[in-house]
């Protein structure tokens, strides 16, 4: 009898929670990604940005905590997959990389390889900053999240022991096709919704509901925020590496401020308490910021041309996030994940 | 045997203080009510005792082990869970799920099982609303719930902090005969409780806090006596 309760009130696995988000992000991955060239590329970007977003829904949304930091993750992500993946002539001709520390010259692994080690470095320096962090609270943690944004840019921007500071690194191995990047996405996603279904997801958001309580029951709010922002990094070093692998260089001014605001938004106006939410976010933000890109570039978007000033994509971005804080501060998910439309579930009931 | 002993107590909020050297013991299987105006710190006595509040100085021991200045969450393994005012429960959270996280605290794990059908037993709510979100019940389910919760930690001392408030009166008779099943298994209880005709005639004996202070502790006898308990409560002066 227990067991069948407990079974019962617990959330469960949903198929469609779970499966209408994996076909939305396959299918219109690969339909739009077979139109041109340039959707192809957009495509590979967007996909790296829901993988960004995905972790930050991992913390933020479980956690509650606002982390400006995971730019960070993505940076050393970046960087390690490119230093693994760029030719030795590179790292040993260009100028940028003279003073390249020589273990990070001799560095070398396949891209499927470098993927890996991209997402371990993230997970070890997102555990080992988490350490100190997770610590903190509310404002408090945000800022610091931020000063870690900080103090990573500056290490990597200016020091040219690790990498090539203010330059590009180039040559780093792109993605050949579509495939490699939408898988590591949808299993991505997968891991994500389970573990928001987990118990460790529960309790990160009993957390969030409320501190004190969740302490009173012997939650240890420390322990559980830094599984998850360990979790985070994982998924944050990969988001960092498959840009780079997209974009074919590793630049550290890729992955500060404009992209932290992006990932923020895209997180924050879907609904950060869901899948479905960083989903939704990561294609309409996306799509918006496309569109308005290309009219500021006077370019024809379904055969419509409007002339658009530079900067508008970015106001435009922000006006969303702030019309979405103000009248559905859940996102346009409302925090939920995706249910069955009724007439669906009547048949399946029935 | 003594199960909670409190020595020299003195707790606050930064530089202010509102708990002055509060001093008491409890027995296995008693049950204190403790009665005082507004802001005499009765919610902070069981906030400090609960490690929600460190406290300035004093000792507070759990089954004879120092509990004073631990985390909430190390207390609740020592045998010691609060139920604070206002519930506190996970409302985006179903019921199940509530009582789920309630297993945390809990060290011995084999028996969850058997504990979960036990609190179900004692409150219907779980097993009838389990899927339902929790903050969807209705205020005698919450506090139900609320309970629950922290009876799945296995606690050897029960804090309960003004469980009546907000409830309809046939509501708050439930749960006071609830309180009893929860004696009878054992529990100790230590409840703050504004109603005052209520917890005199429920708990063992009565505290009345005043001022930071433990102005008077009362006997079940001396509690129901409305004019010993008055001047406990207001203080010398008090018309008979």
């Amino acid at each position: 009898m227990f067991t069948k309760s407990l079974v019962k009130g617990l959330t469960k696995f949903s198929f469609a929670e779970l499966f209408i988000p994996l076909v939305v992000v396959a299918s219109s991955s690969l339909w739009l990604s077979g139109r041109s060239t340039s959707l192809l590329l957009f495509i590979k970007f967007t996909l790296c940005y829901l993988m960004m977003v995905l972790s930050l829904q991992v913390f933020v949304g479980n956690s509650g905590v606002l982390s400006f930091g995971h730019g960070s993750f993505a940076m050393v992500g970046a960087f390690v997959s490119g230093l693994a993946t760029a030719p030795l002539m590179i790292k040993q001709n260009a100028m940028a990389l003279s003073n390249l520390w020589q273990p990070l010259v001799d560095f070398k692994l396949n891209l499927g390889m470098s993927l890996l080690a991209s997402a371990f470095a993230g997970g070890v320096f997102a555990a080992f900053t988490g350490g100190f962090l997770m610590r903190l609270n509310g404002l408090a943690a945000g800022i610091a999240t931020f000063a870690l944004l900080g103090i990573t840019y500056n290490i990597l921007f200016n020091n040219n022991h690790v990498g090539p500071s203010n330059q590009a690194l180039p040559g780093v191995s792109q993605f050949s096709n579509l495939t490699l990047p939408l898988v590591l996405v949808l299993l991505a996603m997968i891991m994500v919704y389970f573990y928001n279904l987990s118990r460790a997801g529960r309790t990160l958001r009993a957390t969030r509901e409320d501190n004190l309580a969740s302490r009173g029951l012997g939650i240890n709010i420390i322990r559980v925020r830094w599984m998850s922002f360990t979790f985070s990094g994982v998924l944050a070093g990969l988001a960092g590496a498959m840009y780079a692998h997209v974009g074919g260089a590793v630049q550290v001014q890729d992955y500060y401020l404009g992209f932290t605001f992006y990932t923020l938004a895209m997180l924050i106006v879907g609904g950060s308490a869901s899948l479905w939410g960083a989903v939704l976010g990561t294609v309409v933000v996306s799509g918006v910021s496309q569109i308005l890109l290309m009219w500021e570039q006077s370019s024809p978007v379904f055969g419509i041309t409007i002339h658009l000033p530079i900067g508008t994509r970015a106001i435009v971005i922000a006006g969303m996030l702030v019309v979405i804080l103000l009248w559905r501060p859940n996102g346009i998910s409302n925090g939920s994940e995706i249910k069955l439309p009724n007439f669906l579930r009547k048949i399946k009931a029935s | 045997m003594q199960i909670l002993e409190i020595e020299g107590l003195n707790s606050g909020y930064g530089k202010v203080d509102v708990l002055l050297n509060i001093s008491f013991t409890m027995k296995v299987g008693q049950c204190f009510g403790i009665v005082g105006p507004n802001g005499v710190g009765k919610s902070t006595l069981l906030q400090t005792i609960a490690g929600a509040i460190k406290p300035k100085s004093g000792s507070i021991k759990l089954l004879g082990n120092e509990i004073s200045g631990k985390n909430p969450e190390d207390i609740v393994r020592s045998g010691l869970a609060l139920v604070p005012e206002g519930r506190q429960i996970f409302s985006g959270l179903t019921v199940m799920e509530n009582l789920q996280l309630g297993l945390t605290g809990r060290v011995d794990k084999k028996t969850s099982h058997q504990a979960v059908e036990q609190v179900a037993e004692l409150f219907p709510v779980i097993t009838t609303h389990s899927k339902q979100q929790a903050g969807l019940l209705s205020g005698g389910q919450q506090q139900q719930l609320a309970i629950a919760r922290a009876l799945i930690t296995d606690p050897k001392v029960l804090l309960l902090d003004e469980p009546s408030l907000g409830l309809a009166p046939n509501i708050i008779n439930d749960l006071f005969s609830n309180l009893s099943r929860i004696l009878e298994a054992g529990t100790t209880l230590l409840i703050v409780e504004q109603r005052a005709n209520l917890i005199t005639k429920f708990a063992d004996e009565i505290l009345v806090m005043r001022d930071g202070l433990i102005q008077a502790r009362l006997n079940k006898i001396d509690a129901q006596d409305e004019n010993k308990l008055k001047e406990a409560y207001f203080g010398a002066g008090v018309k008979k």
